[in-house]
């Protein structure tokens, strides 16, 4: 259905106080110039003015607002949070999406046009025309050596990414291994190091050429950025210490067997047992189910 | 240190306060009945008691009710109740493990021992205004709690208690160990009746935590959240339940248990590098506070590990920083006595700068 | 003929409003840096000299003098009000990064972007002060890689060698290199910086009053140290120091300078022995033999 007609529709029934997708058209422009400004330049954190939205701040409200105004009525949309489309923060904000615009809902990445996520790139590598909107609470790669706003704007605009190298540097003299666990810095298109949101060291590969659109949303620190298909992304390392994934050593998924995925490690009961899972449910659900095809005569 | 005397033209001074009363009576509606404030507003209730430090519901629906909500002043009047009562003794240190859980989750691991038990939280509402609830019949109430219940055969009972989840790390010795140190337990700080002197012990700070203002609190952490420290939290457990409340009978010597008080506690777990011997270890920030307000204990419980720094780098990390600018009643008396009279002081001021302008 | 390596021509800088009248009202013959109009600070004014290959120069002067504007100017440190850079050398790695040729630019004019480039790659400052040249909590092989970083090196292995190497030449102890410069003596954080400026092998090494601030009996070692680092290394050095017995053991040309100007320069034994300007005279008769 196209948008307009929606529109339409939305007058004759009274009972709907919002406006399509919630925010209002002025800030959808705004917003989507941003997205394309940030489109332009892969990796570079574009200021936009954040709105306010029923959801709380840290809790999502930059992939949020940038979900709401991308999405059109004929979207199918997936939202997942640490890799599950039944977690707390992905069911709420399912809700709310879809009351605020009727779009239909999918589990199934193959079948979605639009993701949102959480702290996790799904399994199932993109395909050419899907967008993935990820949630950040940190924009900056370089908070984690200089708190002051006004520096690290000039460190990305120079280019001057010494401490952060430096910070590795002596992490590896400490402790013999870079210790930065999620939120593992990348540098984009051979210009800028970008924070890729707290998604496992595990999905960092994926932003690499990739024949999707990334977009990364940070409400709360009002930053838009992005990464376009077919982008040069590199994780950061040094040649003789280089870029290694998170080790599950022999664990496999206790539902459907895998060794290939990123798991969740939980502790069964007060003895200390250790299970693993699959962090994206769907992709377990559909190894599950391929298994089980299999077995059929 | 609390700011307390004012002097001024008597009169004057009593009919602002009537004009005060005027402006919270005038109108068409009801008297605020206290027990609507305690049962409706309990969060804000919990807050006024923590920042009170006197655990008493009504009382704290009182002071609401009486300072037209101002939440400073609603504390305010706790604390000065709070002096009118004698100090009878203190009660047993209690184990939280032990806690009758209503909440309890944590963000560190999918699933835990005993589950993630949501409980009663506005968190996960979106944040519409529900414009239903201008008028609501008196029955509004009832009429909901049928509906809720209605259907329900059966109810399930939670477990007693549940393990803490940071004990699960402390078995694998990812966790820092417990540090306690004989001489300091045996001796806590009781800032109420000794001032605060630097270094403050963890009891001290705890305390003076415990009773800080929500969003002094808040402020402080956020700014070592965002990037001024070095925390890099997780919620290790964080714990909205009862706590019984023991003491010792002063004749039998034995444990009694005198009621019980709803509390708010977070474990948090630091990024925060550190060492125990060779190999690193994460290590623990603790927060615990009257009522149920989960953004205070979890501020807390940053600003606890924040402290810890060898090195402040920051201003959450400086101990005398914190501490001496947390508590509500002190900070809202020194800034609000500033429109008191100060025009002695001020006419030496004139004086110098008249003359530093003359030399000019 | 050997050309210069480096040109300096009308360099001035101010601190303050500034007014027309600054320029004419301080200097030397004025006895003053302070313009009496408008108080603002002529740091320097007019600085112009050569620099030749291989040589290391003094600056030498009282506080107020102009020297450390100078050398801070030369480090893109500050930005001049006036004022020409030249150098006469290649650097083709830099020179493709910045995308320009170095020759014949005026490099004051170049982006703060180009700047620090430059910088990186090409000079090296050891400053008075061990906290305004090192990170004090990072260790002393860190604060080396932080250069040997900034020049793109990304190999962990070399660049602790590198660094080794370094701290060996400098006479520090390499068991140290994992140490934060904090715990060391000022001696030694000194020859941590003197091993962090050379990292980059520089074109250009600037001493800004590097043994000022340290024991007598410590700053003859650091002072030998820079003088076989010379034999050695042949660096272009700029040697700033209001200290006549430092300019005599390291420089072969001096310029003196009062009031942020120049008043007299030349070969240092030709200032030290047969000062023509009746500051430097001054001076050399003030010094304790």
């Amino acid at each position: 259905m196209k948008l307009g007609k929606w529109l339409q529709q939305q007058d004759i029934d009274t009972s709907c106080h919002y406006t399509f997708a919630f925010i209002d058209e002025g800030a959808k422009r705004e917003i989507r110039r941003k997205t394309l400004k940030a489109i332009a330049i892969p990796g570079y954190q574009v200021p936009f003015g954040s709105r306010d939205m029923p959801i709380a701040r840290g809790w999502g409200t930059g992939g949020i607002q940038l979900t709401l105004s991308l999405i059109g009525p004929d979207e199918i949309l997936k939202v997942i949070d640490q890799g599950s489309d039944d977690s707390v923060n992905a069911v709420n904000i399912k809700a709310f999406i879809s009351q605020v615009t009727g779009v239909r809902l999918t589990t199934k990445v193959q079948e979605a046009t639009l993701i949102q996520t959480r702290h996790r790139i799904p399994e199932e590598p993109l395909r050419k025309g899907q967008i993935l909107v990820l949630q950040v609470p940190i924009p900056e790669p370089l908070r984690i050596v200089e708190p002051s706003e006004r520096e690290t704007r000039r460190m990305h605009a120079e280019a001057d990414y010494s401490r952060m190298w430096l910070h590795l540097y002596e992490n590896i003299v400490a402790y013999k291994e870079i210790m930065i666990g999620s939120r593992y810095p990348v540098f984009v298109n051979d210009r800028y190091i970008m924070d890729p949101s707290p998604i496992p060291r595990w999905d960092n590969p994926q932003l690499h050429m990739s024949e999707g659109l990334y977009l990364f949303g940070a409400g709360r620190e009002k930053r838009i950025y992005a990464i376009p298909p077919y982008t040069d992304v590199k994780s950061i390392e040094f040649r003789d210490y280089v870029f290694r994934v998170e080790d599950f050593g022999e664990a496999t998924c206790c539902r459907c067997g895998s060794k290939n995925t990123f798991l969740n490690e939980m502790i069964d009961d007060r003895s200390g047992k250790r299970i693993y899972s699959c962090s994206d449910t769907a992709y377990c659900s559909n190894l599950l189910d391929q298994k089980r095809e299999g077995y059929k005569p | 240190m609390g700011y307390v005397a004012v002097k001024g033209g008597r009169e004057a001074i009593d009919k602002a306060s009537d004009f005060f009363r005027y402006n919270q009576t005038r109108g068409e509606s009801e008297p605020l009945d206290v027990e609507q404030i305690q049962n409706q507003l309990y969060f804000l209730v919990d807050r006024i008691m923590s920042e009170g430090s006197l655990y008493a519901p009504k009382l704290a629906a009182l002071a609401l009710k009486q300072s037209a909500g101002d939440s400073l002043e609603a504390s305010f009047m706790l604390r000065a109740y709070r002096t009118t009562l004698p100090r009878l003794g203190y009660s047993l240190p209690v184990d939280t493990s032990q806690m009758r859980i209503i909440r309890r989750i944590s963000a560190a691991f999918k699933d835990i021992p005993g589950g993630q038990i949501l409980g009663p939280t506005p968190d996960y509402t979106l944040r519409l205004l529900n414009f239903d609830l201008i008028s609501e019949g008196t029955n509004a109430h009832r009429e909901y709690i049928a509906s809720l219940f209605q259907g329900i055969t059966q109810i399930d009972t939670l477990p007693e208690t549940f393990p803490k989840v940071i004990d699960i790390l402390r078995r694998e010795n990812l966790l820092v160990e417990r540090n306690v140190n004989e001489s300091e337990s045996s001796k806590i700080f009781d800032i109420t009746r000794e001032s605060l002197s630097f270094p403050a012990s963890r009891s001290a700070s705890l305390q003076t935590m415990s009773m800080g203002e929500t969003g002094g609190l808040l402020t402080l952490a956020y700014s070592n959240m965002r990037g001024y420290g070095m925390v890099h939290p997780t919620v290790g457990e964080l714990r909205v339940g009862y706590l019984d409340v023991y003491v010792k009978n002063p004749y039998t010597g034995l444990a009694e248990r005198t009621g019980e008080i709803k509390v708010t506690e977070a474990e948090v777990i630091s990024k925060a590098e550190n060492r125990q011997g060779d190999s690193p270890v994460f290590t623990l920030g603790y927060g615990i506070c009257f009522g149920h307000n989960e953004t205070k204990a979890i501020a807390m419980a940053v600003l606890d590990r924040a402290m810890q720094a060898e090195e402040p780098q920051s201003p959450s990390e400086d101990q005398e920083f914190v501490l001496q600018h947390i508590d509500g009643i002190e900070s809202m008396g020194f800034c609000n006595h500033y429109k008191l009279p100060h025009y002695v002081t001020f006419q030496s001021e004139l004086d110098r700068l008249r003359k530093a302008q003359e030399k000019a | 003929m050997i050309r210069p390596v480096l040109k300096i021509k009308g360099l001035s800088k101010r601190h303050g409003r500034g007014c027309p009248s600054c320029y004419n009202l301080t200097g030397p013959q004025h006895d003053r840096n302070i313009c009496p109009q408008c108080q603002s600070v002529v740091a320097c004014h007019n600085i112009t000299f050569e620099l030749f290959p291989k040589e290391v120069l003094g600056i030498v002067g009282e506080s107020g003098s102009g020297k450390s504007t100078v050398i801070k100017l030369l480090n893109f440190d500050l930005e001049p009000d006036e004022g020409e850079l030249y150098v006469n050398h290649s650097n083709s790695e830099v020179e493709n990064r910045i995308g320009l040729p170095l020759e014949g630019q005026n490099l004051f004019t170049l982006n703060s972007f180009r700047k620090r480039l430059l910088r990186n790659f090409m000079i090296g400052v050891v400053y008075q002060h061990p906290h305004l040249g090192l990170r004090l909590n990072v260790s002393s092989g860190g604060n080396i890689a932080e250069r040997l970083l900034m020049a793109d090196w990304r190999h962990v292995g070399d660049m602790r060698e590198r660094s080794a190497e370094l701290l060996a030449k400098t006479e520090v102890p390499v068991s140290r290199m994992d140490e934060p410069p904090r715990n060391f003596s000022g001696g030694m954080q000194q020859r941590v910086q003197i091993a962090k400026a050379l990292s980059n092998e520089p074109m250009l090494l600037l001493l800004d009053e590097v043994t000022s601030g340290l024991d007598v009996s410590v700053q003859a070692r650091v002072l030998d140290l820079i003088r076989s680092l010379q034999h050695e290394l042949h660096v272009t050095t700029i040697v700033v120091s209001h200290d006549l017995g430092v300019i005599k053991m390291l420089t072969s040309r001096t310029i003196v300078m009062k009031n942020g100007h120049i008043v007299e320069s030349g070969l240092t034994d030709q200032v030290l022995e047969d000062p023509q300007h009746p500051y430097s005279q001054l001076l050399v008769s003030s010094a304790l033999t």
